[in-house]
């Protein structure tokens, strides 16, 4: 019985997987829309406001 | 520059994805599985290489999330609740990948999906005071008022964090105690350089996520306040002020 709880395994990666690519995705869309709404020179903290 | 990338940012992200593909190669690959049990945990033992890192790394964001919470308190600084706010977001989705693989993990090795043992129940508590947090930040208020209400949301949602890592030490717990972090390290050889990779990748990730969502945060209230920019001049334009 080689691959004990192999399927556990590989549902645990697959979830988790999902969850940061989704979560990462929507971070960068979110990102491009909301910057698309601000002026530049007023998009970074660091910019003098 | 527009989205919330940076050079930086995007240096940082290839690295987070080519040490991330490397845990998943020598995670589900090349590190070898336990014996099954009862003498070892046969493959599920795949699951710690995530459950472990994103157990530790939590505490980073929510510890940010207790710095930035008081420094709104003390010095009403909005670039410390805005980074609050952001490091809550991640510390959920890595408590969230911790209890997961946890309950995954729990079904074949202790026969259950969950059990109400001091670490899962503290863990469980955490998850949903951050969540807490989050929903307090969206509930419409003055800027003030809304900072405020949040800041001590997060300060005691933090109490929670100590009573999680220290859990298995305070009651006796179903929960097994620190893998590494003693003299008696429990794993050796080619499993202790996968979870200490997993170290590597989920701190770089974890960082690269925090920045981009400090960013977006910061971007979205930027972009409230330009639409009120526009709407007082068009408002001042009409009346003929200005």
């Amino acid at each position: 019985m080689l691959a004990y709880g192999i399927g556990y395994a590989y549902a645990g990666w697959a979830i988790c997987t999902a969850a940061a690519a989704g979560y990462t995705a929507s971070l960068v869309i979110r990102g491009r829309r909301a910057s698309a709404r601000v002026p530049e020179g007023r998009r970074r903290w660091s910019d003098p406001s | 520059m527009t989205g919330t990338g940076s050079r930086t940012t995007r240096i940082l992200g290839v690295l987070a994805l080519v040490l991330l593909g490397a845990l998943a190669a020598y995670g589900l690959v090349v590190s070898p599985p336990e014996p099954p049990p009862p003498s070892g945990q046969g493959d599920t033992m795949r699951l710690i290489y995530v459950h472990v890192p994103s157990a530790m790394l939590m505490y980073v964001p929510f510890t940010l999330t207790f710095v930035g919470s008081l420094m709104w308190l003390f010095r009403k600084s909005v670039w410390w609740d805005t980074t609050a706010g952001a490091a809550a977001e991640v510390g959920l989705l890595l408590a969230g990948m911790c209890l997961v693989t946890g309950s995954l993990w729990g079904r074949p090795t202790w026969g259950t999906y969950w059990d109400w043992d001091p670490r899962l129940t503290a863990t469980a508590m955490m998850f949903l005071m951050f969540l807490g947090y989050l929903a307090v930040r969206r509930i419409p208020a003055d800027q003030s008022v809304r900072n405020r209400r949040a800041a001590v949301v997060g300060l005691a949602a933090f109490v929670n964090v100590p009573i999680v890592h220290f859990a298995v030490d305070w009651w006796r717990s179903l929960h097994q105690d620190a893998t590494i972090g003693s003299i008696d390290v429990k794993i050796d050889g080619l499993q202790l350089f996968t979870l200490f990779l997993g170290f590597v990748a989920f701190g770089v990730a974890t960082t690269w996520l925090m920045i981009h969502r400090f960013r977006l945060a910061w971007l979205e209230d930027r972009a409230e306040e330009h639409v009120l920019d526009l709407a007082i001049a068009e408002r001042r334009q009409e009346a003929g002020v200005g």
